[in-house]
């Protein structure tokens, strides 16, 4: 078993009176994406925020590469990156002149802007004003922010949010690269398509609380509900739809009765989403 | 505190930080209202010195003053209709010839001169109406002053000419402006649009982006205070004395923007909190414009502790020894908010972004 990136045990944090995160516990191993879902305001932002030393626990503890985050703040930010879901680039700098700010900031010592730009498709964009970017191009630029040090833990932000379909497939293949690099990435967004893709492991995070935590396929087969969806045409030339549970002993006598019976017109089974899923166990959507 | 990251840091506020609109006004207001004042209360551009006479017995000095350019001359008819006009500010100097002036000259006596300026007159005019009177009596005795002058100031103020009392006020502008609002301004625009929240995941502390900040408004406030001072023509004292008062002065400037800057959500707040702030700030320079406010209100106020040994040694020629007490109370107060400021650092992460 690989060793963990991150031991999150018990901790807890609140604004004031309002409880944001109720002592939650999870690790994140070696090399694995880590697919953090929940809707707004369920505490995703404070964990983060909280993993990265940015803030810190009020209660239990947050181990990051071995450390204590709140006893070694600035070594372990030292190893990681953060990507942020509100922009948060200094606009009337230039992409390189971004990048390179914060590429002095970690010390690092050889440092190719460029390759880096090319890399997040910005190429091209180097030397102009941040200002003058789209909200996809700022989104991409964050990114390569994040990895101006080479982090051994990704911390990403709803990374493709705003960006047409090409750029956050693309964004993807980076996400993908990083993992194959040897980084873990933790990562929060509210496309399930993406996280389900993407993810070795998801957490579910509703009101300050971990409520489920394993692989989508896991949680699919535990949570989920498969089913085959059949469209045929009855005698007076109506459309009908019957769903029929899967994994039961009357499916297959099911689906041939259907056949024999009826005229299919088409016929696709269905898998349960992670938003479904999500649904059946807090009773709410993720975009909520 | 990692000092390359504070240079990193302080590397961007120069270059960056140089472009936005309140670096642009604390270079310039100083500057500014140095020229304004200059234009509406003397020195640049003024005329000649107002000079009027009252000759109590037809001197030949007085005829060939009428005819020197260096002055405007007016004649009295009596000593107290001369008076009058110095007092009202119409003649900048009046000058009394005494019956037989002349042929008391010619004798060798030192005849007394009586001479009445108005108090808010230039001392730059004063001078100039002395040298011109002074000369033409050399002219006629072919000695060296061989007069008695007796100055008699009036007018309601005796002391400082309204522009020398608008100087403490732009002094302190030229320190508080930059030292103050900049980091304050650029604190908070950090936090308005984030950017702290992203240097913050660095191996940043807040400490050092206090620190950068910091010592971006202290150097402009030094080279600000430095410049205002130098073009007022205030730097006939100490000049090292006056380093370490406008360097202390700056720190206090820099501390009260940090303190400001780190509870300020953003910009419009830290605007509107300047606003109500500013009598904190330029209180002691306002007290100074009006002498009839009793010095002691300057004194309430913390700034007052870096503008008057600045003035004090800066104008006044006063020695360490003179304002060493004032110094004291300076640095107890520099302590304190560089403290307050260390502590605030350390707190104000646990409320970041």
């Amino acid at each position: 078993m690989s060793p963990d990136a991150i031991n999150v045990d018990n901790i807890e944090f609140s604004y004031g009176n309002v409880h944001a995160v109720k002592g939650i516990t999870f690790d994140v191993k070696e090399k694995e994406i880590f697919g953090f879902l929940g809707p707004n305001g369920a505490g995703k932002s404070t964990t983060i925020k909280m993993l990265t030393g940015q803030i810190f626990p009020k209660k239990g503890k947050i181990s990051v590469l071995g450390m204590d985050v709140t006893k070694k703040t600035g070594r372990v930010q030292a190893r990681i990156g953060v990507s942020f879901e509100q922009t948060n680039l200094y606009e009337q700098m230039s992409a390189v002149e971004n990048l390179k700010l914060f590429a002095d900031l970690f010390g690092v010592k050889k440092f190719d802007a460029d390759k880096l730009l090319a890399m997040v498709d910005l190429h091209g964009r180097n030397r102009d004003h941040v200002s003058t970017f789209s909200k996809g191009m700022k989104q991409r630029l964050m990114l390569a922010r994040a990895l101006v040090n080479q982090p051994e833990i990704l911390f990403l932000d709803e990374p493709t949010e705003g960006l047409d379909p090409v750029s956050a497939d693309n964004i993807r293949k980076i996400i993908l690269k990083e993992r194959e690099r040897g980084a873990a990435v933790f990562l929060t967004t509210h496309d399930m398509m993406e996280a389900d893709k993407l993810s070795d492991r998801v957490a579910f995070i509703h009101e300050g609380k971990i409520v489920a935590l394993d692989s989508p396929y896991h949680l699919k087969q535990k949570f989920g509900k498969r089913l085959i969806k059949v469209e045929t045409e009855t005698a007076s030339g109506e459309l009908k739809e019957t769903e029929i549970t899967m994994d039961e002993p009357y499916t297959a006598d099911d689906v041939r009765s259907l056949f024999a019976e009826e005229k299919v017109i088409t016929i696709h089974s269905e898998e349960a989403s992670l938003e479904d899923i999500f649904i059946q166990i807090t009773g709410r959507g993720l975009t909520g | 505190m990692s000092i390359r990251r504070i240079a990193v840091l302080l590397k961007k506020e120069w270059k960056y930080g140089s472009r936005g609109f309140f670096f642009v006004f604390a270079v310039a207001a100083p500057f500014i209202l140095t020229v304004f004042i200059n234009l509406v209360f003397g020195s640049l551009f003024s005329g000649k010195p107002k000079v009027g006479v009252f000759d109590m017995g037809h001197s030949s000095i007085v005829s060939s003053l009428k005819e020197m350019v260096s002055v405007e001359l007016k004649e009295y008819e009596s000593e107290q209709s001369l008076k009058k006009a110095v007092e009202r500010g119409v003649r900048d100097v009046g000058i009394v010839f005494p019956v037989n002036f002349d042929s008391l000259l010619e004798r060798g006596n030192s005849p007394p001169l009586v001479l009445y300026f108005w108090g808010e007159s230039l001392l730059k005019d004063r001078a100039v109406a002395a040298a011109s009177v002074l000369s033409r009596i050399r002219d006629f005795s072919g000695k060296k002053a061989p007069v008695n002058i007796v100055s008699v100031a009036l007018g309601k103020e005796k002391g400082l000419s309204l522009k020398d009392r608008f100087i403490p006020l732009v002094v302190l502008l030229a320190v508080f402006i930059s030292g103050f609002a900049l980091p304050s301004t650029s604190l908070a625009e950090e936090k308005q649009k984030r950017t702290l929240g992203a240097v913050l995941t660095t191996p940043v502390t807040l400490r050092d982006v206090f620190a950068a900040k910091g010592l971006m408004g202290i150097s402009l406030s030094m080279i600000m205070g430095t410049a205002v001072l130098f073009l007022n023509t205030s730097l006939s004292g100490r000049f090292g004395l006056i380093l370490l008062i406008l360097f202390l002065g700056s720190i206090m400037a820099s501390c009260f923007g940090l303190m400001l800057g780190a509870f300020m959500k953003d910009i419009s707040s830290v605007y509107s909190a300047l606003k109500g702030l500013n009598i904190f700030i330029y209180g002691p320079g306002i007290v100074a414009l009006f002498p009839q406010i009793p010095k002691w209100v300057a004194k309430v106020f913390p700034t007052y502790y870096v503008m008057n040994p600045l003035m004090e040694v800066s104008n006044n020629g006063a020695s360490w020894k003179d304002i060493r007490q004032e110094f004291f109370i300076l640095l107890g107060f520099l302590v304190f908010f560089v403290v307050l400021v260390g502590l605030i650092a350390g707190k104000t992460r646990q409320q970041e972004t």
